[in-house]
């Protein structure tokens, strides 16, 4: 095997795992908020590329104006999904929630197959399709905004949760809810909070990606799956762990494709998922019993 | 597919087939293109649709596939016994849905015929209709000139397909 093929497994797999990497931070960010394990997380991905195509073909709007409407309209489906579905439970315990969640992803999926039909649609790439040489491998310049949001937001995110009193005080939610509630934070509002972020996060990845794979109505459920399982590989933390696992996701699937079989393709992501959640369910770099944040 | 793609560059073959339907297939055509793949890339009729131009792009120039004659009815010479269907469908479909038809629909709106074709011959029963379906001979559809009989229930031969390449976001014919 030449090294310019294993170059290009490695660039394609970091590019499909930083999107793994967003979905599974989103995932992480409503479990520590809330416990639970959101299952409607990948609906969000779908709509943001399907809604992106929406301002675009029907709003007749220019790229960069499309994408952060679709961006609003995820998030606010996420904030609504939250109010109407998760608050009102009476006995939120985590398997009524976790069973809400999936519901609501079947709702949200049936919602978009009504609106948008069952059609895969293609959004077009945010500069130009002309590959670009690195090394004896070839990318193209969306694989760049992928790698280069993905590394924006992570930035982010980092700040939110270590720099600003509400990101402080939604940590606080994941160390002890209880707790957090004694001090005066408004438990509530960091779960409506964590919903709002993870549905930006995840809708950011699905248009990122949309050029690339294309998008259509049921697209969430493989990049919802593919996200808990990085979330799973970085032990549920919304941070580095999770990232990595992401892109270890990505990487292996890729050269499990080019050098095993493309048949194994999503079954190595799901090999990695059980195994883990057997043997090592605080994920791979935790320790048992660490604080997960 | 770019894994799968390099694996396919690394053995350095002549052609490579894609059997599949959308959007595997436009998924394919761009990361080839990505690739910078230079050998010639053969596709099914399972993308035989402008869907597919539309979702590949500029990628999907050059690819060649055995289609129907329903994607390039326009430009059949006269004298092929298909051009009056074929040209009536496209008309058709136009009007009622506001799409292009493709063979897709063909399909069905040659089975429907070929049913109602046998309905007006007098069969009632299963056994009838099939008899009647099988004594079809010469009916230019859609997919193709359909010729039955008890041993053939496949209807077509080679003659029903042409190769097409993409060119400027439309189908041409190769020779």
């Amino acid at each position: 095997m030449q090294f310019d093929q294993l170059l290009q497994y490695l660039l394609s797999g970091l590019s499909t795992g930083a999107i793994y990497a967003l979905i599974g931070i989103g995932f992480s960010i409503i479990y520590n908020a809330t416990g639970i394990i959101n299952f409607a997380q990948g609906e969000f991905v779908m709509l943001g590329g399907m809604v992106t195509l929406l301002f675009l073909e029907t709003g007749k709007l220019p790229l960069w104006a499309a994408i952060p409407c679709a961006v609003a309209v995820s998030t606010a489906s996420g904030m609504l999904f939250e109010r109407l579905a998760i608050r009102p439970l009476r006995q939120p315990t985590p398997i009524n929630l976790v069973i809400i969640t999936i519901g609501g992803s079947i709702l949200i999926r049936g919602l978009a197959m009504l609106l948008w039909g069952k059609d895969t649609h293609a959004i077009p790439p945010f500069s130009g399709e002309e590959p670009l040489a690195v090394g004896g491998a070839t990318i193209l310049p969306q694989h760049l905004w992928i790698l280069g949001v993905t590394l924006l937001i992570i930035a982010a995110n980092k700040y939110y949760f270590y720099h600003t009193i509400s990101g402080k005080a939604m940590r606080a939610c994941a160390y002890n809810r209880r707790a957090a509630g004694l001090v005066g934070i408004d438990v509530r509002r960091m779960v409506l909070f964590s919903f709002i972020i993870s549905s930006a996060m995840g809708s950011v990845a699905g248009i990122i990606v949309a050029p690339l794979t294309m998008t259509a109505y049921d697209v969430g459920i493989m990049l919802g799956l593919k996200g808990f399982c990085a979330a799973i590989i970085g032990g549920m933390s919304s941070g580095g762990a999770t990232v990595v696992g992401g892109l270890v996701l990505g990487i292996l699937e890729s050269l499990g494709a080019g050098l095993i079989s493309s048949g194994y393709k999503d079954a190595i992501a799901f090999i990695i998922l059980l195994l883990l959640l057997f043997i090592r369910p605080q994920g791979l770099f935790g320790k048992a019993q660490s604080e997960r944040v | 597919m770019t894994a799968q793609l390099t694996k396919i560059r690394g053995i350095k073959p002549d052609a490579i087939i894609c059997w599949g339907t959308n959007p595997g297939p436009a998924v394919i055509a761009k990361n080839a293109k990505q690739l910078g793949l230079k050998i010639p890339l053969y596709m099914s009729h399972g993308v035989s649709s402008k869907k597919f131009i539309e979702l590949a792009g500029d990628a999907a120039e050059g690819i060649r596939l055995p289609s129907g004659k329903v994607l390039v009815a326009d430009v059949l010479p006269a004298s092929d016994p298909q051009k009056k269907a074929l040209m009536a469908f496209v008309k058709d479909y136009q009007n009622h849905y506001k799409a292009e038809g493709d063979h897709f629909g063909g399909h069905a709106w040659d089975a429907v015929m070929l049913l109602k074709g046998a309905f007006e011959n007098g069969a009632d029963t299963p056994a009838a209709i099939r008899d009647q379906l099988e004594k079809t001979k010469q009916f230019h559809g859609i997919g193709g000139t359909f010729t039955y009989s008890s041993q053939d229930h496949a209807g077509l031969g080679k003659e029903a397909f042409v190769l097409v390449e993409v060119k400027d976001k439309d189908w041409v014919i190769v020779k």
